[in-house]
């Protein structure tokens, strides 16, 4: 189960590095929750969850060559079909960090017998919305 | 435990069933992450509604206490943590559900820590005990 998680993390850090929406999307559930340090951003449809997927993509976009990489630290299970991943967000350009480490906490669902993000606690994305002109009002 | 006051609070609040005391605790919006669906408290009504059906169901048989543990916490960043919460029902020193885990994420909020997400399978024990007949939906908390 860890390999399938972090193969699911991995494949999450490709599509935001490649603007890719549809691997993104492919496995999220709906409705989506993103959760900064001050605001929840609920995105109830796939119209939604494309807006914040620019943001987040507009965001790092300024950092050509980045390489985004989810360690995870822990999984626990909750009953059969939930899953709370603590993981290390960091990201390199050329080898040399460009985001410090940070926790970084995801919570999957099992749907359609498959892994699915239901939500992701990320502290970060509030410095890098500051970067993307990411609005307050998000996907809400 | 950072969150473990909240967490107290949040449980008398309920067994007297007082409201404004488990706002207090509360953050709107407040997710929960059921293993089948996802539920969003986005008004006051919709965590009044959750609140008077648990308050509902502690004070249907006297002497019933909910008791709530931190496990252990997890900070995200410096204005998120998630705890790891056991929970169950006792009623005049009896437990009458078997103690139970889910997640618990709480919001700094000022100087006052919110829950804002609650991660807990519908197939728990307290789900299922707060499903009774006549109980619409689903409450985790």
């Amino acid at each position: 189960m860890v390999r399938r998680v972090q193969e699911i993390m991995d494949r999450y850090c490709e599509a935001f590095e490649n603007g890719d929406f549809a691997a993104f999307v492919e496995r999220c559930c709906l409705p989506f929750v993103s959760v900064w340090d001050q605001e929840t951003l609920i995105l109830r449809d796939h119209a939604a969850l494309r807006r914040l997927f620019d943001r987040e993509y507009a965001a790092i976009r300024h950092m050509p060559g980045l390489r985004i990489d989810y360690e995870l630290l822990t999984l626990a299970p909750q009953g059969a079909r939930l899953l709370s991943a603590v993981t290390i967000l960091s990201g390199k350009i050329n080898g040399n960090p460009a985001i410090d480490p940070v926790t970084v906490v995801k919570v999957l669902r099992m749907e359609n017998d498959e892994w699915r993000l239901g939500a992701v606690m990320n502290p970060l994305m509030a410095r890098l919305a500051q970067h993307g002109e990411m609005s307050q009002e998000g996907g809400r | 435990m950072r969150t473990q006051q909240v967490l107290d609070q949040s449980s008398r609040a309920l067994e007297a069933g007082d409201f404004v005391l488990y706002r207090r605790g509360k953050d709107i919006p407040c997710v929960l992450i059921h293993d089948t669906h996802t539920e969003v408290l986005d008004t006051e009504a919709a965590a009044r509604r959750n609140f008077d059906k648990l308050a509902g169901l502690l004070a249907a048989k006297p002497g019933q206490t909910l008791v709530r543990t931190v496990l252990h916490e997890q900070a995200i960043g410096g204005a998120l943590i998630q705890s790891l919460v056991r929970s169950h029902v006792e009623c005049n020193g009896e437990a009458i559900i078997d103690p139970f885990q889910s997640f618990i994420t709480y919001r700094l909020v000022g100087s006052n820590w919110r829950a804002m997400m609650v991660v807990c399978p519908v197939s728990s024990r307290w789900a299922s005990y707060a499903s009774l007949p006549g109980m619409e939906g689903d409450a985790v908390w």
